[in-house]
């Protein structure tokens, strides 16, 4: 008989995606660093995920279960494009696949300090990431509503992560010191 | 290159490169090289690349709290029902017995013996619709966007091809006659077959009077003789195929691979080697243009003949092409241009919206009156009209809805909600045989259209009550990004 508190099994699944999409995304995206692409394998690996819900061992950790699915749809996706084809094989795959796990600690910590550093970008560059990272616009799209071109849009953008880098790397050094 | 002499500079470079995907084969080898023969550089990129996935997430950029989720968990649940209908498909055939499933096939034999003809079908579930059609009229209950059911489906002449809800495509040249059993499983009993089966599909069946074959991804072409002879050609990928003898099987299934047909020690009989396109049926048309479709939006590869309210009696979001490559003569005004979640609401649906719907979700739609014009598109701008249609005949005075999203290879350029910009749009983007409803009642009333982002992809949340509902999506046709989809999809 069934328990009037007993989770439906789509129920538990969108708590359990959700709460795990940010890293599963993060996850595709090393393997095919390309955004719209890592969204589609992201939809298409949540998919995969909801079908198979059911054979998930509760007793298990939900993150480890659902790479291995992200891993397989990015293989996926990656075969119909000669573009990622050439770009990542195989066994780096798997490589880049391990060792992303083995520096999670420090990823965890590296996005804190990435708020911060955040932070302390001026408001005109916070704009132009906030155009590319959250409004999706093309590189094309913010040169031409900033009147740059979009070599120069592009040049800023890559200064603009260069000094993320940069302070990421100098807070860990810090942390590590202090440790 | 040398590996080692790759400066501070370069791999930045090489880095940015990777995630614009501006790489070339020669530095997208370089990378690989360098990222297995230095595990610094790994972590480097893997550390590189999970920031630049981070500020995807990262809250302080986003101006609201909607960046929570990257899915559309709405067409998630809808191609999850989509799935369970197959996987109970799939546990029914289960159950079934071969034998049973021999006396099914030999009730369709008998059928044609007969002549006797189910055509006028059985109310029951749709498995899929007819998306093309180039008959000589001889069929007349045959016409594109008819749902296609269980049961005995006849094309007299011509070429019509049919698109089950599992994605399998089927193209078909007449005189043809198959039963349908359900979206995974027919019998061809007489004529020309061609099965294009998505990978999500494959273990899809047809039964022909001598043999069966499964799919394993692939696409294959059957054609049966007027004496049950059946005949095999596989166009891609591979299949499982057995001979038939009586009730019985003659022999374990040959996997026949297109790739690896020397490994064929004996040809089967039923195996032709040679693919001739007139004796098989043409292999499926592709919608080169649409990228994808989900939820309860199915394409037709051409326009129906006529769009007039009642005409269809199936709940499919109907999307079709009118005009491609059209040069606009004048400006067109369109409703909605701008990304974003648009609550079309009447008056009476604009009191009730407000008092059942939570501020949360409010906040995330915009609500406007379907006579809003958000752009004008200049005139001599080369587009692609396509008209999305969901009838509701079948049920009048019901309140009935669905679900449904298309994404384009090419950007959308705007939509057309209202009943009178429709009507006025007909006689310039609209398809010129088709016979349209000229009414103010084809205009979306209190229903969902999103825009996405990149201005590629819109959802529909249709609702409609005795009347039809439509809208008018125009894409830019003059664009380089088809030839880039076509490019990333290995499809040059």
């Amino acid at each position: 008989m069934s328990s009037e508190n007993e989770i439906d099994p789509r129920s538990r699944f969108i708590q359990l995606f959700m709460s795990h999409e940010k890293q599963i995304y993060r996850y595709i995206l090393s393997l095919m660093p390309h955004s719209q692409d890592a969204q589609d394998v992201l939809q298409e690996t949540a998919i995969a995920l909801y079908n198979k819900i059911g054979d998930y061992d509760t007793t298990r950790p939900f993150a480890p279960w659902a790479f291995r699915f992200a891993y397989h749809m990015t293989l996926k996706h990656r075969e119909k494009s000669s573009r990622w084809h050439r770009f990542l094989d195989d066994n780096l795959m798997k490589e880049i696949a391990s060792r992303q796990q083995i520096l999670s600690p420090e990823l965890d910590q590296r996005r804190e300090y990435l708020r911060e550093c955040l932070a302390e970008v001026p408001q005109e560059k916070r704009l132009m990431l906030t155009e590319y990272y959250f409004e999706g616009e093309t590189v094309d799209a913010i040169a031409d509503s900033q009147g740059k071109s979009v070599e120069a849009t592009y040049k800023a953008l890559q200064r603009v992560r260069k000094t993320l880098m940069h302070c990421i790397q100098g807070k860990m050094q810090v942390g590590d010191v202090i440790a | 290159m040398n590996l080692n002499s790759i400066n501070q500079l370069e791999w930045e470079s090489m880095l940015e490169g990777a995630i614009n995907g501006a790489l070339s084969d020669s530095e997208a080898q370089l990378l690989n090289r360098l990222l297995k023969a230095n595990p610094e550089r790994l972590d480097d990129y893997i550390r590189f690349v999970d920031m630049h996935a981070s500020l995807y997430q990262e809250p302080l950029l986003a101006p609201t709290n909607m960046a929570d989720t990257m899915i559309d968990y709405q067409t998630l649940e809808m191609e999850n029902e989509q799935q369970r209908k197959l996987t109970g498909f799939w546990k029914i055939l289960a159950s079934v017995t071969t034998a049973a499933a021999l006396i099914a096939f030999s009730f369709v034999l008998w059928q044609s013996m007969t002549g006797e003809s189910n055509w006028d079908y059985l109310r029951g579930q749709y498995v899929g619709l007819v998306t093309s059609l180039k008959a000589n009229g001889s069929d007349s209950d045959l016409y594109v966007g008819r749902g296609v059911q269980t049961g005995l489906f006849t094309l007299g002449s011509g070429k019509a091809q049919i698109r089950l809800d599992n994605g399998v495509e089927l193209s078909m040249r007449g005189p043809v006659k198959f039963e349908v059993f359900g979206q995974d499983h027919l019998a061809l009993v007489s004529g020309r077959l061609t099965a294009n089966v998505p990978e999500q599909a494959i273990g899809f069946r047809i039964d022909t009077p001598d043999m069966e074959v499964v799919d394993l991804g692939t696409e294959f072409a059957l054609k049966v003789d007027s004496s049950g002879e059946s005949k095999l050609h596989v166009l891609e990928g591979e299949v499982e195929a057995r001979l038939k003898q009586g009730l019985d099987f003659e022999n374990e299934p040959l996997i026949i691979a297109k790739e690896r047909l020397d490994d064929l020690l004996q040809n089967p009989s039923y195996l032709e080697l040679e693919y001739d396109p007139i004796s098989f049926a043409p292999s499926p048309d592709r919608d080169e243009l649409i990228r994808a479709t989900g939820g309860m939006m199915q394409s037709l590869h051409e326009a129906p003949l006529d769009l007039r309210n009642g005409r269809f009696k199936h709940d499919y979001l109907m999307l079709f092409p009118e005009r491609l490559n059209y040069t606009l003569p004048d400006e067109l005004a369109v409703n909605l241009a701008e990304p974003g979640t648009y609550r079309m609401l009447t008056e009476n649906g604009a009191k009730r919206y407000y008092a059942e719907t939570s501020a949360d979700k409010q906040a995330c739609e915009i609500v406007v009156r379907s006579t809003i014009v958000q752009d004008r598109i200049p005139v001599g701008t080369v587009v692609n009209s396509y008209l999305v249609h969901f009838d509701a005949f079948d049920k009048p005075g019901e309140r009935h809805k669905a679900k449904g999203r298309v994404r384009f290879n090419n950007r959308i350029l705007g939509v057309i909600v209202s009943g009178q910009d429709l009507n006025d749009s007909d006689s310039l983007l609209g398809n010129s045989e088709t016979i349209y409803e000229n009414s103010h009642g084809r205009r979306t009333e209190n229903d969902l259209v999103r825009i996405s982002s990149d201005q590629h992809q819109v959802f529909l949340n249709f609702e409609v009550t005795g009347f039809i509902d439509q809208i008018r999506i125009v894409v830019e046709a003059d664009s380089n990004e088809l030839e880039i989809a076509r490019f990333l999809d290995g499809n040059e």
